[in-house]
């Protein structure tokens, strides 16, 4: 079994995503997964598509940023080089299994597959942070009610769960830390985190053919 | 996204976002991260980043009011 994992580290965003691919990182070592990490300064488009292209990975797991038709890559100088895009490269992502924590790309990349399945949101995948935890994202309490999910979902996907699968982890967990929040709702915060839960949990979409899951 | 808010949901969403801790930032993709404070000031403006906003807190009222929040809660 082998994954491509890309883990840009440029801004708050992006660091909490990137703190919490290690995590992912360090699973597939456990399990003996062959998942290829592309940080800087090897998280490059021309290396991405070498990669695809030389280990013909199952599973692509995309922490980025992303519009409807991007998934960026790492800032170069001024820039967000594009990774993935509608159009450019986009025949890259077909046959293969998605997962893109990032956001909109569902809205149309995702739906240009013609083979294969793409996890992705249709909408800005978003989260709230504590600014006293900024440098230490894995014990910022907050962002974990938005993260875990999605962790989750991409542990999922490691471990052979099918698609539909992974997806509904991610919502089901979504939805438990929902209800643990309204049990709290006098709790500052509260409902504004229950809001951009219910956004990321219904913005998910599961394109092509859900049951796609990784050959052992 | 390039839809406007309107009066009454700028007023809304502002008195929402009152309600959100001072040290709580919003990470909304590659917009940014924002403050409660420049958050306002987006949905004030209504620019993008306060129309994406505002635009979160109709879907989730919406849900809310039609029973859609509940329904999917228990199922």
């Amino acid at each position: 079994m082998k994954a491509v994992i890309t883990m840009p580290n440029y801004d708050t965003a992006t660091s909490y995503l990137f703190c919490y691919a290690e995590e992912l990182i360090k699973f597939a070592k456990e399990k003996s997964i062959s998942l290829s990490q592309l940080k800087r300064p090897r998280l490059r488009r021309n290396i991405l598509e070498e990669s695809i292209h030389n280990q013909n990975p199952q599973l692509l797991l995309f922490n980025a940023h992303g519009d409807e038709d991007t998934i960026y890559g790492d800032k170069i100088g001024s820039e967000t080089e594009y990774l993935i895009r509608k159009g450019k490269n986009h025949e890259i992502l077909q046959g293969r299994l998605t997962y893109a924590r990032a956001c909109s790309a569902a809205a149309s990349l995702g739906r240009t597959l013609k083979s294969g399945c793409f996890i992705g949101y249709n909408q800005p995948f978003s989260f709230w942070t504590d600014t006293t935890r900024t440098t230490t994202p894995l014990k910022d309490k907050v962002a974990e009610l938005f993260l875990r999910p999605s962790n989750e979902l991409a542990i999922a996907l490691l471990r052979g769960k099918c698609a539909r699968e992974a997806a509904d982890i991610f919502v089901n967990l979504s939805k438990k830390n929902i209800l643990r929040l309204l049990g709290q709702q006098n709790e500052p915060g509260a409902m504004a985190s229950a809001m951009l839960l219910w956004n990321n949990m219904t913005m998910q979409e599961v394109l092509g053919n859900e049951e796609m899951s990784l050959a052992p | 996204m390039s839809e406007k808010i309107s009066e009454e949901l700028k007023k809304i969403v502002l008195w929402r976002l009152e309600t959100i801790p001072s040290h709580f930032k919003l990470s909304v993709g590659n917009q940014g991260t924002f403050t409660k404070e420049e958050l306002k000031q987006h949905v004030e403006k209504g620019d993008p980043i306060g129309v994406v906003f505002a635009h979160m807190q109709l879907n989730f009222m919406k849900a809310l009011a039609s029973g859609e929040f509940s329904k999917r809660l228990a199922e």
